[in-house]
């Protein structure tokens, strides 16, 4: 799969398909936020959103807002950006994938190293749209 | 036939019942032993919608909705073939009685009950998807987060809990850079481990309350 341009795409965008993915009162990303679902074997991301609360560029049935990372920081993690290969059934010219993070990790080594990456990931991530204004600090 | 926990009036208590029979001295324990005082399960700080939350915990302990008695032969029939169903979820609903009014009883330290609560609100909001979390998740959860905050004298943070996508949950506490967790896997035979990261430096220790409170007292408080 092609490497997402960063110069076009400075910044790509991860969906936000769980309340859970937001510390409300920590104000900040979880890690569960980069974990793969089951079979999964990538962190989808799309490249630009122009969402409102009747479409969603995320194309997730729930869909509370999104995250935004920088590209390259991303990069700078050891992990890879790409976008979808234009060959596949599947393809999407918004979306794009983070790749790198372990999957299935066999050794404890492994799992730490995801660990780690989600760690990392969830430190550089910030929110970018609270679709449903679910995110906001508690006053009490 | 009714089953489930019922309001019992003003008190706002949550107490079993089983077509109106007290269900304490099945397990030699008392009735008033099992109920579930509404102020152990606050509704949680994390979730900003109140109202549903209120009427989720409310569903949660109202496992089977009581029906109204009806003259219609018929459908009487079909309660008594359904009565397999009846059973099973009335020994769920017991059990898990026995066993939240139990875990509560052991609870010493007050920050963890809302964490309870958060639990069962995402077990509620997670029932529909298509990796829902399962049992083992939530017993290896509530087992572990019991036995870490009754070892801790101090409050605990709030922790952000979330599906692991998987059927699974992780539960999360962050302090600037440092950050410690409990990732519970869905089955008993895949990786489940407390994870903990000050700046780049991580390690993984194998899942236990004494681990998890051993770096919650190093970490985070």
């Amino acid at each position: 799969m092609p490497d997402t341009d960063s110069s076009l795409h400075p910044h790509i965008y991860r969906a936000i398909s769980k309340r859970g993915w937001y510390d409300v009162i920590g104000q900040a990303v979880t890690t569960a936020a980069f974990e793969y679902r089951s079979g999964e074997q990538e962190i989808s991301v799309v490249k630009t959103v122009n969402c409102t609360t009747e479409r969603c560029d995320g194309r997730l049935n729930t869909c509370f807002g999104e995250f935004i990372l920088e590209t390259d920081r991303v990069r700078e993690l050891g992990l890879r950006v790409e976008d979808d290969d234009p060959d596949m059934q599947a393809y999407w010219e918004n979306h794009a994938s983070i790749l790198g993070i372990p999957v299935n990790p066999d050794t404890e080594e492994e799992a730490q190293r995801a660990e780690d990456l989600r760690t990392f990931l969830a430190r550089i991530a910030r929110l970018h749209y609270d679709r449903r204004g679910r995110f906001e600090q508690p006053t009490t | 036939m009714s089953f489930g926990f019922r309001s019992s009036g003003s008190s706002g208590l949550l107490s079993p019942s089983f077509g109106g029979l007290g269900l304490g001295v099945l397990d030699g324990t008392s009735e008033r032993e099992l109920t579930l005082p509404s102020n152990v399960l606050p509704p949680s700080p994390r979730n900003t919608d109140p109202e549903p939350t209120a009427l989720r915990n409310r569903a949660l302990y109202q496992s089977v909705e009581p029906e109204p008695l009806t003259e219609d032969p018929t459908e009487n029939e079909s309660e008594v073939r359904d009565l397999g169903d009846v059973q099973k979820n009335f020994v769920k609903a017991f059990v898990e009685a026995v066993f939240v009014g139990s875990f509560l009883k052991r609870r010493t330290n007050p920050s963890l009950a809302p964490v309870i609560a958060d639990l069962h609100t995402l077990r509620e909001e997670e029932a529909e998807e298509e990796f829902p979390i399962t049992p083992f998740a939530i017993r290896t959860a509530l087992n572990v987060l019991n036995a870490a905050f009754n070892d801790i004298d101090a409050s605990v943070p709030m922790p952000a809990i979330a599906p692991d996508g998987s059927g699974g949950i992780r539960i999360e506490w962050a302090r600037d850079n440092r950050n410690v967790r409990a990732v519970i896997p869905s089955r008993a035979d895949q990786r489940s481990f407390v994870y903990h990261i000050v700046n780049d430096a991580s390690k993984l220790d194998r899942l236990s309350g004494a681990n998890l409170a051993a770096r919650l007292r190093e970490v985070i408080l």
